[in-house]
This record gives C-alpha cells, structure tokens and sequence, in this order.
C-alpha cells in the first residue's frame, strides 16, 4: 500500500481559503515544505486535514464543527477536500460542515473503487490506514517523536497498536464480554459448583424415582401371587370345613341371606339416589319457590310469544299506541330495543318451564315413591348387613375352632396374606398419589418425584447453557489477550532490528541503538540521549512502524524543527529524506535555518509553498507576490516557489 | 487487505496455546480481516461472534 497525499482545498473555515499542491508531475512530491505565519490557521488546517482523512467529523457534535467556522468571514458551510494517491489511483474525501445545522457530511471520489459516494467511504483496501488513530500518526506535531522515547506518554506502545490494529483485539475482547453478561442477566446460579449441586441433587431424584418403580412394580406382582395364593387357601379352606354339619348349613343359609340383602339395598341405593337426583324431592322450600316462579310468570302473562312480533308491526304504523306521531327517529329507536324484548326462543324455554312445573310439582301423585321412606329402608336394611356379617364371622370363627390343624393353618396363612395384600395396596395407592404439595425427595409419590426430576433437569439445562457459554467466552479472552502479548512482542522485537539497521546508517556518526521497545522507546546503553537523537530515534522508529509490510504513507509534521536548536535541525533536515517516500513540513519563516538548507542538500527537489491571509497587514505583500506564481481566493494567499518561500519573513500574522 | 503477519502469527500460537483447533484461529482472524477492512455491520460484528464461540471446544462440562 503506497498512499500519497496530492495536495488539499480549503473553503469557508478559520483558515484561508487556499488549495495547496503537493504534487511533482504526476506523482506527490517527495519532500514539500508548507510556510504559514502563526495564527494563520495552520492547526486548523491540520486538524481538518485529520479529519477528512479519517472521517471522523461525523462524531463531532455541533459545538465542535461552529469552532472552524470562519470568524472573519462566515459562511453557512465549509468545505475541505483531501487529494489522495492510492497504488497510483486518486482518492478523494471531501468534508462539509454546516455551520447552520451543525452537520458533518463527507463525500467519497474514488475512481477505481465505486465512483462518487456519499460519506466516508474508501476502499476497503485502504480502511485500515484512514482510521483516527492511524492518521494521528502521519500527520503530527513536532514534539510527538520526542514524546515516543518518554515512559509517561506510552506512545510507543499506542502507535504499535494502532498501526498493527492491535486495537481490534480489545474490540473482540470487549464484544465478548458483552456476550457473558447478557447470557447471565436475570439468572442466580452461574458456577460450576452451582451446577455441581444440582447434578447432584437430579440424580438423587432419578435414584428415587427408579427405586420407586422397582417397587410399585414388585408390589403389583406380589399382590397378584398372593391373591392367586389366597383364592387357593380360601378354596382349600371351604374344602377343609366341614360340609354336613349342621353349623356349615347355618354359615352357609346366612351368606345366602347377606346376598340377598345386599341385592335389595343395591335396590334401595338405586331408588334413593334416582330422587335425590330430583330438587324438589329434598325440599319442600324448592317446591315453594318454584310454585311462586310458575305463579309470577302467570301474573305477568308471560311469555308473550307475539312480543317481538308487537313491534315489528308497531314500526309499519304511522302513529305509536301512546298516541305520538311515529317519527324516523322513534321507528329507529323502537327497532334498537325491540331487540331487547322476547323472542321466539325465549316464549319456548319459559313454556317448557312452566309445563315442567306443573308437572313435577303442582301434581301431587301419591303412589310416587317418598325419599324418607326409602331412606329410611336402607338404614334398616345395612343395620341388618351389618348384624348378618357378624354372625357370619363367628360361625366362620366357629367352623375354623371345630377344624382340624392344618384348616387352622390354612386361616392364619389366609389372614397373614390378606393383611400383606392390605400393606402392598396402600403403597401402592401412595406411589401412584396426586403430586403433593411441598418438594421433599424421600416421598413414595411418583407424580412428585417426577415433577422434581423434570424442574431440576430443566435448571441443569439452563445452568450447562450459562456455564458453556463462560467457558466459550474465557476461552476467547484468553486467547485474545495471548495473541494481544504476543504480537506486541513479536513486532517489537520485529522493529527492534529494523530501527537498529536503519539507524546505524541514520547516525552514522554517532551511532545509537535501541535497546527494547515497551510503553516506550528504550534506548541501548544509555538513560539520556541529545535531542538530536532522541528525535532521530523516534522518526526512525515512526516511519519504520508505518512502512511495515511494505506500506508508505506521507509524513505530515507540523513545526518540525521550532523547538530544536540549529545543529539538531540540521541532523534532523538529513534525517527526513531517507527516511519516508512523503514528507511534508509545515514550517514558519523561522524554522529555515539549519533545517530548510540541511534539508534541501539532502532532497533532489523540494515543493516550496507560502500561505498567509489577506488582511490589511498583509496587502504590502501583493506587490512581490504578484511577481511569483500564486493563486489567490477572496481570503487567502497560495504562492509556489522556493524564492518567494525564502523571502517570506513573518512569524506571526 | 491482509492483517499483520506477526498478529496473524500471535493469533495462531495463542490458539494452539490454549488447546484450540486451527478453525478456532482461522475464525477469529477473519473477524479481524473483516473489521480492517471496515465493512463490519452489527449484525456481523454478532455472527463472526458466535462463529468464533461456537468454533471453541471446551471440556468444562465432562467433569
């Protein structure tokens, strides 16, 4: 990537309007050297340089975009358009700032990649080297390259990063972090141990729930068998008993009597509960209370099954029956509520209703059964059942007492099974119970248990979600902040070498070594170095950073040589040349000495150009620039040339 | 536009390092191309996510 600044075009801002051109044929000249007085609007003209490279105008709110505004001459926008050279192909940013709406707006040239476009918008080849942090780094103060060398600042590290886009690690970093706390919103257990515990507990339920099984099903087996074995007994036992005695003839004559009592209260049962089945059978209050129902509908005549009929006909005539004209608007509000009143459907139920009545209740029909009577009679009939079972149970007690050993036997295996059969059916009538109410793990109640198994296995599920998820995301960081250490490392020492190869012939004379490169420069062998080097050192380092990979970028400094003494300047001016394909200084009339002459028998060509604005101070000046080429706009002064460059004394505006 | 070689390089390494396959590193690189390269949408920025954490194997859970 060889990117090459052609020059810019400043329109409506602080500073002069002006367009400045760097170009050398058709390629941008290799070094240019920018004169502007203070106060001339320099800054602004780097800043806004800045800002249309990267586009980052479109963050700036609207009090930021008012302070470019011209204060001399306002106009209601601005405009600054950057010239770009891409691997030999122009690209064009152009930033407007609505001073009326507080606006940023950018347009994109770029021919060989889409055309005009709105907004900032450059190849995707190029992205990566118009971001802010990047153009910060080509286009910079003088005192930058000092401060690469001093601790506090960290702007080694901070250029490596941005120029190797370190910086796009701690974005994943951070884009996973946000990943993590969304999935653990709103959710209480997190932990591995959490999750332990829960495991824990589920497979206690699923222990529970199999044991459970296992025996409800042993116990239904166990019931089978043992009523199968005490059909046996009890078929044996009525073998064993004696048939011909006349006791048995008596046992047997009252189980005849119990089945036929039975037969007849199943008969009573049936009977009591056919009435109860009948409202007005339990109590003579209903049969009040319907009587009064019936009589009411009587009084009022209803239904009166023509009613809605009334008033259909009551809306066809032309005066009401209250003797009123009926007028379009009582036809419509008659015809609403008519709606209200009886309907066919209605007059029908309250007929059947009425006609039930007088038959269920107003006829008094004495052959019909009477429910105290019948309830009566099944009293009488189970108080009799109960008596015949007593009798039968000591003439079975009897039977057994007159039998031999084995037919006793025979009965207490009889009796031991049935109260087995007894204890099994009421477990299994407690397993296969209604879910209880309260969760406890040692309950028999299957439908709970599993109702437990399921709310655990459900928060397992969530808890393995959440926790997959943390290990995921650790994995990530992990591996982010390893890469992160580890490439810092590998381009440090990576540029570490370069440094020292370029700057053994850089200073050759007074050779200098960096020794390791953290937050800042460290330099071999020494804790201080002259100004002279330590600037050396950190446009060695600078322009190493930014030509990795075999990139080239335009080196854009301004006052490159104010705060250094003559001998530093002249070290500096030899530096620069070798050391970017792009330089472009912007300088005051009293940074040329030393600096301008050591730079220029160290560069083939140099770009000379002066800019000031046109005040009334400056109007003395237009005699002269007349004589050089310049072009001029209604605020600003552009003049080309090394003469005039020369010439030019003004510090301050 | 590719990343830096030496970035690639630590991305690679850290992956190994952390007992990750070789998807896990080619996933987070293309991420980072993708971002260079400036066209990177939200929607993109939470695909190239869950790529990148689907991609990863952890064992946490088999204990």
């Amino acid at each position: 990537m060889d990117i090459g600044l052609l020059g810019w075009c400043s329109e409506g801002f602080r500073c002069p309007d002006v367009k400045v051109d760097l170009v050398d044929g058709a390629f941008p000249s290799k070094v240019s050297l920018v004169q502007m007085p203070n106060g001339t609007g320099k800054t602004t003209m780097l800043n806004l340089l800045r800002a249309t490279m990267s586009g980052v105008a479109t963050s700036w709110d609207s009090s930021k975009i008012q302070d470019y505004k011209n204060i001399y001459d306002y106009s209601e926008k601005g405009v600054f358009t950057v010239f770009l050279q891409v691997d030999g192909q122009p690209l064009t940013f152009e930033l407007t700032l609505n001073f009326e709406d507080g606006a940023a707006r950018y347009v994109t040239t770029s021919p060989g990649s889409g055309g005009i476009k709105k907004g900032w918008a450059p190849p995707p080849s190029v992205h990566r080297f118009l971001t802010p942090n990047f153009v910060d780094l080509f286009i910079f103060d003088g005192e930058f390259a000092d401060r690469l060398l001093k601790d506090e600042y960290s702007e080694a590290e901070k250029a490596i990063d941005s120029l190797c886009q370190l910086y796009l690690l701690e974005e994943i970093k951070d884009e996973a972090t946000l990943v993590w706390e969304k999935a653990t919103q709103n959710k209480s257990t997190k932990t591995k141990q959490g999750l332990n515990k829960i495991k824990k507990r589920h497979a206690k339920i699923v222990k529970r729930i199999n044991e459970i099984s296992k025996a409800r099903k042993q116990a239904k087996r166990d019931i089978r068998e043992l009523e199968s074995e005490a059909t046996e007994l009890k078929k044996k036992i009525d073998e064993s008993i004696g048939k011909t005695s006349k006791l048995r003839e008596k046992y047997d004559s009252t189980k005849e009597e119990e089945h036929q009592l039975e037969k007849d209260i199943e008969l009573s049962l049936q009977g009591v509960m056919g009435l109860i089945r009948q409202p007005q059978v339990l109590t003579n209050q209903f049969c009040a209370d319907l009587k009064e129902l019936k009589h009411q509908l009587d009084v009022l005549k209803l239904p009166e099954s023509t009613s809605k009929q009334f008033f259909t006909e009551l809306l066809t005539e032309e005066v009401c029956i209250c003797g009123r004209p009926m007028t379009e608007a009582a036809k419509a509000e008659i015809g609403k509520k008519s709606k209200a009143y009886l309907g066919d459907e209605v007059s029908g139920f309250l007929n059947a209703l009425k006609a039930d009545i007088d038959m269920m209740v107003l006829e008094d029909d004495p052959s019909s059964p009477n429910l105290e009577e019948l309830i009566e009679d099944l009293d009488s009939s189970l108080l009799e059942k109960g008596k015949i079972e007593s009798l039968l149970r000591a003439l079975w007690d009897q039977l057994i007492k007159d039998g031999d050993d084995q037919l006793k036997l025979y009965e207490k295996k009889y009796e031991e099974i049935g109260l087995k059969i007894e204890e099994l059916k009421e477990f299994v009538a407690l397993v296969d119970a209604d879910s209880e109410e309260y969760d406890r793990i040692d309950t028999f109640c299957l439908k709970s248990l599993r109702k437990m198994e399921r709310e655990a296995a459900r928060k397992i599920s969530e808890i393995t979600g959440t926790i997959d998820v943390k290990a995921r995301v650790d994995t990530l960081i992990s591996i982010v902040d390893k890469s992160l250490a580890k490439a810092r490392e590998l381009i440090r020492d990576d540029l570490t070498v370069t440094c020292n190869e370029r700057l053994k012939t850089v200073l050759e004379r007074n050779p200098l070594q960096i020794d390791s490169i953290k937050n800042s420069l460290k330099l071999k062998n020494q804790s201080g170095a002259s100004v002279g080097q330590t600037l050396s050192v950190g446009y060695t380092f600078l322009t190493s950073l930014l030509h990795r990979g075999q990139h080239q970028f335009p080196l854009v400094v301004d006052s490159p040589a104010n705060p250094l003494s003559n001998e530093v300047r002249k070290e500096i001016g030899k530096l620069i040349p070798s050391l970017c394909n792009q330089f472009v200084g912007l300088t005051i009339s009293s940074e040329r000495v030393g600096f301008v002459t050591s730079l220029e028998s160290n560069a083939e060509k140099i770009n000379y150009v002066t800019i000031f604005r046109k005040t009334d101070g400056t109007k003395a000046l237009m005699p002269e620039v007349e004589r050089h080429e310049h072009v001029e706009s209604g605020n600003g002064v552009a003049v080309s040339g090394k003469d005039y460059y020369f010439m030019f004394d003004m510090d301050e505006e | 536009m590719s990343l830096d070689k030496e970035l690639e390089q630590a991305v690679i390494e850290a992956v190994e390092e952390e007992g990750q396959s070789a998807s896990v590193a080619k996933r987070i690189l293309h991420w980072l191309s993708e971002m260079s390269n400036g066209q990177v949408s939200r929607a993109d920025i939470d695909e190239f996510l869950k790529l990148s954490l689907d991609s990863i194997n952890v064992d946490c859970l088999e204990d």
